[in-house]
C-alpha cells in the first residue's frame, strides 16, 4: 500500500484492541525443528548431568546413571576428534602398536562416507568412557549436524533408571578387533 | 487425510481476491468444523477472519486439525486456471507440506490438478472479545464500494456517523470535502437493497480509504454488508458468503488528532 507507512502512524492497531493469543499447538515440522535446536544445544554446552564414572572389576571405567533418563532423550555426546577414514587408518595402526590403548574409534557412515570419531586421547569427557555392551544396552547413538559438523550423541534407548550402567553397542565386529578385545561379542 | 469439495471454485476464487490485496500470506486452519483463517495485513491495522463451515461443501472430510500456510499470490495463480463454473477437491495428507487443487469442469470432460507447495508460517492469533455494538447498519455492499471509492478521491480518510435518522460518510482533503448520506430504508420488500440500522447510542469514528477501500474487494462474495461500530473498538465489515460462512475485516481507527 503507498501509504502504508503515513497509515502507520496516523491509525491505531488492531493489536491495541485485541491480544495476540499465541498458539500453544505446535505443527509436527516445528517440535521437530525444536527438538533438533535442543539436541544442538545440548552438544554445544556439553551437557554431562547426570553421569558419573565408576570404576568396575574386570572392565574399567564405566558411566552410572546419577538420574534417570527418559526414554529418547539426550545423554552424552561421544566427543573425540572428527577425521576421516584415512586418518582414522593411520592413527589406529598408531595405535595398535601400543597394547595399553584402548579402543575409543567409533566409525560412522554420513552421506555414504565412512568418517570416525576418535576420542582414544584422555579429555575428561563421559561420552568415551561408556562401556559396550551387544546385548543388553541401553543407549542408542545418533548423528546430528552442528554448525555442519556432524557430531555423534548417545540417546536413551529406554527408560533408565539411576544408579543404571550406561550401555551401547559399539558396532565394531570385524575380526581384528574381536581379535585384540575379545568382549566385543558380549 | 484431508478433503474438501466446494461446487463453486468461483466462490473460493472470489474469497481470494477479497483477501489478497491485504495479506502476501495466510495459514487456513481446518478442523471438522471447517476452515478458518485469521490474519493481520503487515502494519497490523487490520485483520482478516474468515470461516468456512464444513456443511457448505459438498464433501468435506478432516482426519486431523492440520494448518496449511499458503503464499496466496501463488494460490490466487492456480485458482486463475480454474474455469468459472468448476468445483474445486482441496486434498492434503495428514503431515504433508504439499497441498492438491483439483478442478473439475461441469461435464467432467475436464480435469486439471494443481500442486502447492506449503508453508511454516509464524502464527499470531488474536482473541476477539464479544463487544456490544453502538451501532449495526447493513446496506448494499455495491453502494458501500463506490461511497469507499468515491470519496477516497477527496481524502485519505472517512468520518462514519451514525444516529438514528441514518448514517453519514464523510471526508475531506485538499480540494474540499464530501459528504453522503444514507437514510434507512422503509420499504422492506427488496431487502438487498435496504439500508437497515440498528442503533443504541450514536457514533462518529475516522477510518483509512485505503483499507476500507480493499475490504470492498469481498463486494462479489454478497450483496449486502454489515457495518458494526462502537467507540474506542475496531469496525466491523462483515459479508456473508451464502451457505458457506463468512468473511469479517476489523480495521482500527484512526488516531484522532488530539489524541496526539
Amino acid at each position: 500500500m503507498k501509504t502504508l507507512n503515513n497509515v502507520r502512524n496516523s491509525n491505531h492497531k488492531v493489536t491495541d484492541y485485541f491480544t495476540v493469543r499465541k498458539s500453544v499447538r505446535k505443527t509436527k515440522k516445528q517440535m521437530l525443528r525444536e527438538k533438533q535446536k535442543q539436541l544442538e544445544y545440548m552438544v554445544i554446552c556439553e551437557m554431562e548431568d547426570g553421569l558419573e564414572s565408576r570404576y568396575t572389576e574386570g572392565k574399567g571405567r564405566g558411566v552410572f546413571a546419577t538420574k534417570d533418563f527418559e526414554k529418547g532423550s539426550f545423554v552424552v555426546e561421544y566427543s573425540g576428534d572428527f577425521i576421516s577414514l584415512m586418518e582414522a587408518n593411520e592413527r589406529e595402526d598408531q595405535y595398535s602398536r601400543d597394547e595399553a590403548t584402548g579402543c575409543y574409534m567409533y566409525y560412522f557412515k554420513y552421506n555414504d562416507q565412512t568418517f570416525c570419531i576418535d576420542a582414544t586421547r584422555e579429555s575428561g569427557r563421559m561420552g568415551r568412557l561408556i562401556n559396550h555392551s551387544r546385548t543388553s544396552s541401553n543407549l542408542y547413538t545418533k548423528i546430528i549436524l552442528v554448525d555442519g559438523l556432524p557430531r555423534l550423541i548417545l540417546m536413551a534407548k529406554e527408560n533408565i533408571k539411576r544408579g543404571q550402567e550406561l550401555l551401547y553397542d559399539y558396532g565394531d565386529r570385524s575380526r581384528e578387533s574381536l581379535k585384540h578385545h575379545p568382549w566385543l561379542k558380549s | 487425510m484431508f478433503e474438501a469439495r466446494l461446487a463453486s471454485s468461483a466462490t473460493f476464487k472470489k474469497v481470494l481476491d477479497a483477501i489478497k490485496d491485504l495479506l502476501n500470506e495466510a495459514s487456513f486452519d481446518c478442523s471438522d468444523a471447517g476452515i478458518q483463517l485469521q490474519a493481520m495485513d503487515n502494519s497490523h491495522v487490520s485483520l482478516v477472519s474468515l470461516n468456512l463451515k464444513s456443511d457448505g461443501f459438498e464433501k468435506y472430510r478432516c482426519d486431523r486439525n492440520l494448518t496449511m500456510g499458503m503464499n496466496l499470490a501463488s494460490l490466487s495463480k492456480v485458482f486463475r486456471c480454474s474455469g468459472s463454473d468448476d468445483t474445486v477437491t482441496i486434498k492434503a495428507q495428514d503431515d504433508a507440506d504439499t497441498v492438491t487443487f483439483m478442478f473439475e469442469a461441469k461435464k467432467q470432460e475436464k480435469i486439471s490438478d494443481y500442486e502447492m507447495k506449503l508453508m511454516n508460517l509464524d502464527q499470531e492469533h488474536l482473541g476477539i472479545p464479544e463487544t456490544e455494538f453502538s451501532c449495526i447498519i447493513k446496506l448494499p455492499s455495491g453502494e458501500f464500494a463506490r461511497i469507499v471509492r468515491d470519496l477516497s478521491q477527496f481524502g485519505e480518510s472517512i468520518v462514519i456517523s451514525c444516529t438514528k435518522e441514518g448514517v453519514k460518510f464523510s471526508t475531506q482533503g485538499d480540494i474540499g470535502t464530501g459528504n453522503v448520506k444514507l437514510a434507512q430504508t422503509n420499504n422492506f420488500d427488496k431487502e438487498d437493497q435496504s439500508v437497515i440500522i440498528d442503533m443504541q447510542e450514536p457514533v462518529s469514528l475516522t477510518f483509512s480509504c485505503e483499507y476500507l477501500n480493499s475490504f470492498t474487494k469481498a463486494t462479489p462474495l454478497s450483496n449486502q454488508v454489515t457495518l458494526s461500530l462502537c467507540d474506542n473498538v475496531p469496525l466491523v465489515v462483515e459479508y456473508q458468503i451464502p451457505d458457506l460462512g463468512h468473511l469479517k475485516y476489523y480495521l482500527a481507527p484512526k488516531i484522532e488528532e488530539d489524541e496526539n
